[in-house]
C-alpha cells in the first residue's frame, strides 16, 4: 500500500516534470519560431520614412515600433496574412513591398510572362521560317 | 577668371558642335572622304575643349574655390585631395560633364576608324554630334557646372560623406564609360538606317565598341553594389532600387546585343532587331543617367521643385530616341534579312533564345522601376516593389538564361553536327546532380537554393567541358607569342571568361542569399560572441580623430577554433562639416565568405548593440564580374570570328 | 508572316511615344497637382476613427477628464485629433495655428512618444489647445491612425469618419485654404 502511494507520487511528479519540460521547450522553439516571422514580415515591409529600405534594414524610430508591433501580434497568434492586411488597411498598399495582386497591379504581375508567352511564339515562327 | 574660361570653352564647344550637326546634314547626300575629314577635325577640337573644360572645373576643385557654386556645395578644404577630384563627379552638374566629357572621347576615337567606309564614317560621326550638342545645350542652359556664387562663403559644405569613398569615387566614371560607350553602337545603328546600307562589316566593326561599354558597365555596376555592401551596412549587395536597376537595364540589353550581333557578323539576318537592339541600348544608358540625375525616382519633389529641366530631359529623350525610331518605322522594311538556313538546334536559335529571355528580363526591370510612378500619375494608387516582386518575376526568367548558357557554346553555326553534344549534356547532368545532392546534403535549404547552387555547377562545369574540348580541336603548339594570341582568339577565351563569371557570380548570390546566417546581440567590453565555429571578442571601445570626422571604433578579436585570426575595427564615424554619421562596417573577406560586423547604438554600461553576419562566398559576386568585364575586353581583341569553324 | 512583321516595325515608336506621352503626364501633374503629399491622405478618410485606447495614467489633466480617450462623447460634434510630440521642431512652428484650430472645434492632442512631464511643459510654454491630451508612449495609437511621424492632424465629422488628414506642420495657408473651406461644407450638411 505504502509502496503503491509512493510510485504513484513518483509517477506523478515524473509526469509533471515532463509535462514542464515539453512546455520549456515548446517555448525556445516556439520563440525562435515567432523571430523568423518577424523578419520575413519585416523584410516585405517598407520603412515609410527611409529611402527604399525594408523595416529589417532600418533604426528608424517607426521602423522599430512597427518591428515590435509585429512580434506582439505573432505572439497574440495572429497570422501573417492578417498583419499585412493590418497595416495595408492603415497605410496602404505602400508598405508592401511585395505588391498585392489586385487591378491596379495586373499589368506589373503578368506582362513579363505575356510578352515572353508572345516571344517565344515569335522566335518559334522565325526559327522555323529560317530552317533549310 | 579661369572658371569662365572653361565656360566659354563649353560655349564655343557648343557652337561648333552644332555647326558640324548642320555641315554633316547638309552633306548627307553626298558624303565623301573629305566630309569625314572636316567631321574628324570638328570632333577632335570638342574633345579638346571638353577635356581642357573638365581640366578646368577639376582644377577649381582641386583649389578649393568656393566662388562656384558646385565646389561651395560639394567640397570642403579639409577633405582628401582624391575626395576633392571625385567631388567632380559627386554632383549632377559635373557628373554630366562628365558623361559629356567621355561622348566627345569616344566620338573622337571612332571618328578616325577610316576602315569604316566613309559614308557611314560620316553619319556616325553626325549622329555622335547631335547628341553632344544636345547634351552641351542642357548643361548650358539648365545645370551649368561653373556658376558663380553671390556671396563668397567661409568654406564648402562638403560631399555627403557615404561618397567620400575610394570604390565610389571610381563607380560613375565606369559606369559613364558604359553608357556613352553604347552611343557607339547606337550611333552604327542610326547610321545604317540613314544610309541604308548593312552588311557583314558593319557589324565586326561595331562589336568591339559594344564589348568595351559592356565590360565598363559591368565593373561600374559591380563597384555600386560592393560600395553598397560595405558602406551602407545592411550587410546587402543589391536592393532593387530604381537606381540601380536604371543601370542595369542597359546593361541587359547590351548582353543581348553583344550576342545577337555575332550573329550578324556571319551572316545577314535580323538586321532590324540588332538595330533595334543597339537604339534601345543607348535609350536605357540615357534613361539611366537621367533617372539617376534628376532624381526622378528617388525623391519625387526633388524632380518637380525643377520642372525646366525635366521638360528638358523629355525634349532630349524625345529627339535623340524618337528621331531614331522614327526612322526605324521608315526603313526597317527595307533591309532584307538572307535566308537564314540555320537548324533548330543551332547557335543562331540559342542566341535567339538568350536575346528573348534578356529583353523580357529587361522588360521585367523596367516595369517594377516605372510602374509605382505611372500608377500614381494614373490614379493616385501608390504601390512599393521590393525585391520579393523581382524574386517572383525576374529569376525565374533569367534560370533559362543560365541554363542554355551553359550548353549553347557546344552547339555549331548553322548545324547540329557535334555527335558529342548529348555526351557533353550526360556529363553537364551527372556532375551538377552530384553537386547539387553534396549541396543537400551539406546543408538543407530552400529549393531554391538548391536550384540557384546547381545552375552554378551545371554552368561551371559547362564552361569547363566546353573549353577542354576547344582547346583539343585548336590543336595549336605555343612557339612565339603571337601563336598564343591566335590560340586564345581560336578558342574564344573571352567568352569562357565571361561565362565563367556567371558561374562564379552565382555561386556567390547562393551562398549569400540563401546560406547566411545573421546574429543581432548587445555586448560589453570584455564579452565573447559565438558564431558557428568562429568566436568573437570585444576588446575595447575608443574615440579616433579622422582627416574631416570623428569616429567611435571598437576593436574586436576574431578567433576560430581558439585560434586567433584577425582584429575587426567597425566604426561609426560623425562628419562635423557635413552634420551627418555613416556606419563602417568591419568586414573580413577569405576565399570562403565574409565575417560582417556593424556597430550599433549603446553605452558602455548597458553594452552596444551588435550586428553580424556571416555571408558565406559573398565576395564571388564581384569577382564573377571582375571575369565578365576581363571576358569582355578579351573578345574586344578577337576581331572576327573568322578563325573559327564554318 | 509579312504582315506580322509590319505590326512589329511600327511597335517599337507607338511603344516609345507611350512611354513619352505618360511621363509628359507624370511631370505635368507633379508640377500643378502635388500628387504626393494628397495621396498620402488618402488611406483612412472616410473609415471609422480607429480604436484609440490611452491609459488612465497617460492623460494629461485638462477638463478633469480622467478616463480613457472615448470618442463616444464626441459622437453628433465635428472635432480634430493633432499628433505632436514635445521634441518635434515643427510642432512649435503649428502650435498658434493648432490654437486657432481649437477655437473652431475641438482638438484631442495625442503626445507622440513622449514622457509625461516634457509634455506639460512642452503645453506650459506653447499653450494648451486641447481638450484632451494623452500620451501614445510606445508608439502604437500613431501606428493604428497610420502614422508616418508629428506633427499630423486629422478632422473627424459628425459620423465619426477621417474626413481630411495633413502630414506635417498645419500652415496657416493650410488651415485658411484647405482646413476652413472643409468645414464650412460640411457644417451645411
Amino acid at each position: 500500500m505504502n509502496r503503491k502511494y509512493k510510485m504513484i507520487i513518483i509517477f506523478s511528479f515524473l509526469f509533471l516534470f515532463s509535462n514542464e519540460l515539453e512546455l520549456f521547450a515548446k517555448s525556445i522553439d516556439d520563440e525562435i519560431n515567432i523571430n523568423n516571422r518577424t523578419r520575413v514580415i519585416s523584410q516585405n515591409i517598407r520603412c515609410l520614412v527611409c529611402q527604399n529600405q525594408s523595416i529589417d534594414e532600418s533604426n528608424s524610430e517607426l521602423a522599430k515600433d512597427l518591428k515590435i508591433l509585429i512580434r506582439e501580434k505573432l505572439i497574440a497568434g495572429v497570422s501573417n496574412e492578417e498583419i499585412y492586411g493590418y497595416l495595408r488597411e492603415r497605410y496602404g498598399d505602400y508598405i508592401l513591398l511585395k505588391p498585392p495582386l489586385n487591378l491596379n497591379t495586373t499589368l506589373l504581375w503578368f506582362l513579363p510572362f505575356i510578352v515572353l508567352i508572345f516571344g517565344s511564339i515569335l522566335i518559334f515562327k522565325i526559327i522555323k521560317s529560317n530552317q533549310k | 577668371m579661369i572658371p569662365e574660361l572653361g565656360h566659354i570653352l563649353m560655349i564655343i564647344t557648343f557652337v561648333i558642335s552644332t555647326m558640324q550637326c548642320c555641315y554633316w546634314l547638309y552633306n548627307l547626300r553626298y558624303t565623301n572622304i573629305d566630309v569625314v575629314r572636316v567631321l574628324q577635325k570638328g570632333s577632335l577640337i570638342n574633345f579638346l575643349f571638353i577635356f581642357l573644360s573638365f581640366l578646368i572645373l577639376t582644377y577649381s576643385f582641386i583649389t578649393s574655390d568656393f566662388s562656384l557654386l558646385i565646389v561651395s556645395n560639394n567640397s570642403h578644404t579639409l577633405k582628401p585631395l582624391i575626395y576633392k577630384i571625385s567631388g567632380v563627379w559627386g554632383n549632377h552638374e559635373g557628373s554630366l560633364l562628365l558623361w559629356v566629357l567621355i561622348l566627345s572621347a569616344f566620338t573622337f576615337f571612332v571618328s578616325f576608324k577610316d576602315s569604316i567606309n566613309s559614308k557611314l564614317l560620316a553619319s556616325i560621326i553626325g549622329v555622335q554630334t547631335v547628341i553632344l550638342s544636345l547634351f552641351l545645350a542642357f548643361i548650358l542652359f539648365t545645370s551649368n557646372p561653373f556658376e558663380r556664387v553671390d556671396e563668397l562663403p567661409l568654406d564648402g559644405r562638403g560631399l555627403n560623406p557615404l561618397l567620400q569613398d575610394p570604390g565610389l569615387a571610381l563607380h560613375p566614371p565606369m559606369l559613364y564609360i558604359g553608357y556613352v560607350g553604347l552611343s557607339v553602337s547606337f550611333s552604327f545603328a542610326v547610321a545604317a538606317l540613314i544610309t541604308g546600307e548593312i552588311n557583314k562589316d558593319w557589324a565586326r566593326q561595331m562589336r568591339p565598341w559594344i564589348a568595351i561599354a559592356w565590360s565598363a558597365l559591368t565593373i561600374g555596376i559591380a563597384l555600386g553594389s560592393w560600395w553598397a555592401y560595405y558602406e551602407l551596412g545592411w550587410g546587402g549587395w543589391w536592393f532593387w532600387d530604381p537606381v540601380e536597376n536604371a543601370s542595369f537595364m542597359p546593361w541587359l540589353v547590351a548582353t543581348a546585343l553583344l550576342h545577337c550581333v555575332r550573329i550578324l557578323e556571319k551572316k545577314l539576318i535580323f538586321i532590324n532587331w540588332t538595330i533595334l537592339l543597339s537604339i534601345l541600348a543607348f535609350s536605357f544608358s540615357l534613361l539611366g543617367t537621367f533617372i539617376v540625375r534628376s532624381g526622378l525616382l528617388t525623391s519625387v519633389h526633388a524632380f518637380a521643385s525643377d520642372p525646366s529641366r525635366g521638360v528638358f530631359i523629355l525634349i532630349i529623350l524625345g529627339i535623340s530616341i524618337g528621331v531614331p525610331l522614327i526612322l526605324y518605322t521608315i526603313k526597317s522594311s527595307s533591309f532584307n534579312d538572307e535566308k537564314g538556313n540555320f537548324d533548330i538546334v543551332s547557335k543562331e536559335s540559342a542566341i535567339l533564345v538568350n536575346n528573348l529571355f534578356l529583353t523580357t528580363a529587361t522588360l521585367t526591370v523596367l516595369i517594377g522601376t516605372l510602374y509605382p510612378l505611372f500608377l500614381d500619375a494614373i490614379n493616385g494608387n501608390k504601390v512599393s516593389i521590393g525585391p520579393a516582386y523581382y524574386n517572383a518575376t525576374f529569376a525565374p526568367i533569367m534560370a533559362p538564361v543560365v541554363f542554355l548558357m551553359a550548353v549553347a557554346p557546344f552547339l555549331n553555326w548553322k548545324k547540329y553536327t557535334d555527335k558529342n553534344f548529348i555526351k557533353k549534356i550526360i556529363f553537364l547532368s551527372a556532375v551538377t546532380f552530384l553537386g547539387g545532392t553534396l549541396l543537400y546534403l551539406i546543408e538543407e535549404k530552400s529549393i531554391f537554393a538548391l536550384i540557384c547552387g546547381s545552375l552554378s555547377i551545371w554552368l561551371f562545369t559547362g564552361v569547363i567541358t566546353d573549353l577542354i574540348s576547344k582547346i583539343r580541336e585548336a590543336k595549336v603548339k605555343f612557339k612565339n607569342i603571337n601563336q598564343f594570341f591566335f590560340f586564345i582568339t581560336k578558342i574564344n577565351l573571352g567568352i569562357h571568361l565571361a561565362h565563367i563569371g556567371v558561374a562564379i557570380f552565382l555561386a556567390g548570390v547562393t551562398g549569400e542569399q540563401f546560406y547566411k546566417s545573421e546574429y543581432n546581440v548587445r555586448k560589453k567590453v570584455g564579452d565573447i560572441i559565438n558564431i558557428g565555429t568562429k568566436s568573437l571578442k570585444f576588446d575595447k571601445i575608443e574615440n579616433i580623430e579622422g582627416p574631416n570626422y570623428h569616429s567611435l571604433m571598437a576593436t574586436f578579436s576574431l578567433y576560430e577554433k581558439n585560434k586567433f585570426i584577425s582584429k575587426l575595427r567597425p566604426e561609426k564615424r560623425f562628419y562635423t562639416n557635413e552634420k551627418s554619421q555613416t556606419t563602417e562596417a568591419a568586414i573580413l573577406s577569405d576565399f570562403w565568405g565574409d565575417t560582417y560586423l556593424v556597430l550599433g547604438e549603446g553605452d558602455n554600461k548597458t553594452g552596444w548593440s551588435l550586428r553580424i553576419y556571416s555571408n558565406p562566398l559573398v565576395s564571388w559576386i564581384w569577382a564573377g564580374a571582375f571575369f565578365m568585364a576581363v571576358g569582355g575586353i578579351f573578345s574586344v581583341t578577337q576581331k572576327s570570328s573568322r578563325f573559327r569553324n564554318v | 508572316m509579312k504582315h506580322n512583321l509590319k505590326i512589329l516595325n511600327v511597335l517599337p515608336l507607338t511603344v516609345f511615344f507611350f512611354i513619352i506621352l505618360s511621363s509628359g503626364i507624370v511631370l505635368y501633374q507633379l508640377k500643378v497637382d502635388k500628387r504626393i503629399e494628397r495621396s498620402l491622405a488618402s488611406q483612412l478618410i472616410g473609415k471609422n476613427v480607429p480604436e484609440t485606447l490611452i491609459p488612465k495614467e497617460n492623460f494629461i489633466e485638462k477638463i478633469n477628464n480622467l478616463e480613457n480617450l472615448n470618442f463616444e462623447k464626441y459622437h453628433d460634434q465635428i472635432f480634430a485629433v493633432n499628433f505632436f510630440a514635445s521634441w518635434c521642431a515643427p510642432c512649435r512652428i503649428e502650435a498658434p495655428i493648432i490654437d486657432e484650430l481649437s477655437k473652431v472645434l475641438p482638438v484631442i492632442g495625442i503626445a507622440y512618444k513622449d514622457k509625461y512631464l516634457d509634455t506639460k511643459e512642452f503645453l506650459d510654454n506653447f499653450g494648451n489647445p486641447y481638450i484632451e491630451t494623452g500620451i501614445d508612449k510606445s508608439g502604437k495609437i500613431a501606428i493604428e491612425w497610420g502614422l508616418y511621424g508629428v506633427p499630423e492632424t486629422f478632422l473627424i465629422n459628425k459620423k465619426g469618419e477621417i474626413i481630411y488628414r495633413h502630414a506635417g506642420p498645419l500652415l496657416y495657408s493650410i488651415f485658411k485654404d484647405e482646413v476652413l473651406p472643409l468645414l464650412e461644407s460640411i457644417k451645411n450638411e
